[in-house]
């Protein structure tokens, strides 16, 4: 069975008829594009395709394209050019392969709004739950401080 | 980068079958296991048979990686563990052992 949804991704309104089974992963790189939405485990336990959900991180492969239905989604597309936490990736050289990245970057743009300033300590225990195989979490964390620095400079 | 292979990653199977095939139950190192600071130091030995002394730079730094956690953990526990990963069930055991 399939029902229509209507939500929000990257700024643009969408209208889709989605089956019922369908996984907001799927939806997002298959059917819109978003190709930075990666899936890693399937099980929601790695972290690679996290999306914002109405501002809050989501493994979208956890759920549902129908109860996204209204939902506000971002994905690492919809973050601007000159966006503070992309830049000081790239600027950190933190990725290897780059698979997992964009998943970080959505961690990492979700802790920086709530917390403007986290220490290292609140920088690993917001980003446990993302695994990057290739070990480049020190260029990660360093990367999210320079990205907070950045922002409270202006 | 090597601290996965000595302390995380296993494989285990019963009777032919993997029984930890999926991330939930294959742990693999988070960014709460990677030390503060990584510093390289770069020894140059020029390899035999590459191109002008060409050798890989990248993962061949992954190989001392478990043998030098080796060993600390002999160090700190006098314990010389031989299998990985050196996990703390394996660890324990060989603490144990006469």
């Amino acid at each position: 069975m399939s029902t229509i949804i209507e939500l929000r991704v990257n700024g643009a309104a969408q209208r889709l008829a989605v089956d019922d089974d369908e996984l907001l992963l799927d939806v997002l790189r298959g059917r819109l594009g978003c190709t930075s939405v990666r899936e890693g485990c399937g099980v929601g336990v790695c972290g690679a395709c996290t999306v914002l959900v109405d501002g809050a991180s989501m493994s979208s492969c956890l759920m549902l394209a129908v109860r996204a239905d209204g939902a506000e989604i971002t994905t690492a597309e919809g973050l601007p050019a000159d966006d503070p936490v992309v830049a000081a990736f790239v600027a950190a050289g933190a990725l290897q392969c780059g698979y997992c990245i964009p998943g970080f970057v959505m961690m990492a743009t979700e802790l920086l709004a709530g917390n403007p300033s986290p220490d290292a300590d609140a920088i690993a225990d917001h980003l446990e739950g993302n695994i990057c195989r290739c070990g480049t979490y020190v260029e990660i964390r360093n990367a999210i401080a320079a990205a907070a620095a950045r922002k409270a400079n202006g | 980068m090597g601290l996965g292979q000595a302390l995380f990653d296993q494989i285990v199977f019963d009777q032919g079958r993997m029984l930890n095939g999926t991330l939930l139950v294959c742990q693999l190192p988070s960014i709460k296991d990677m030390p503060e600071r990584i510093t390289p130091i770069i020894v140059e030995n020029p390899h035999r048979s590459g191109p002008f002394g060409a050798k890989g730079v990248g993962e061949t730094g992954i190989i001392p990686l478990a043998p030098a956690i080796g060993n600390a953990v002999r160090d700190a526990t006098g314990v010389r563990c031989t299998t990985l990963p050196l996990t703390p069930e394996r660890l324990l055991a060989a603490m144990a052992a006469p």
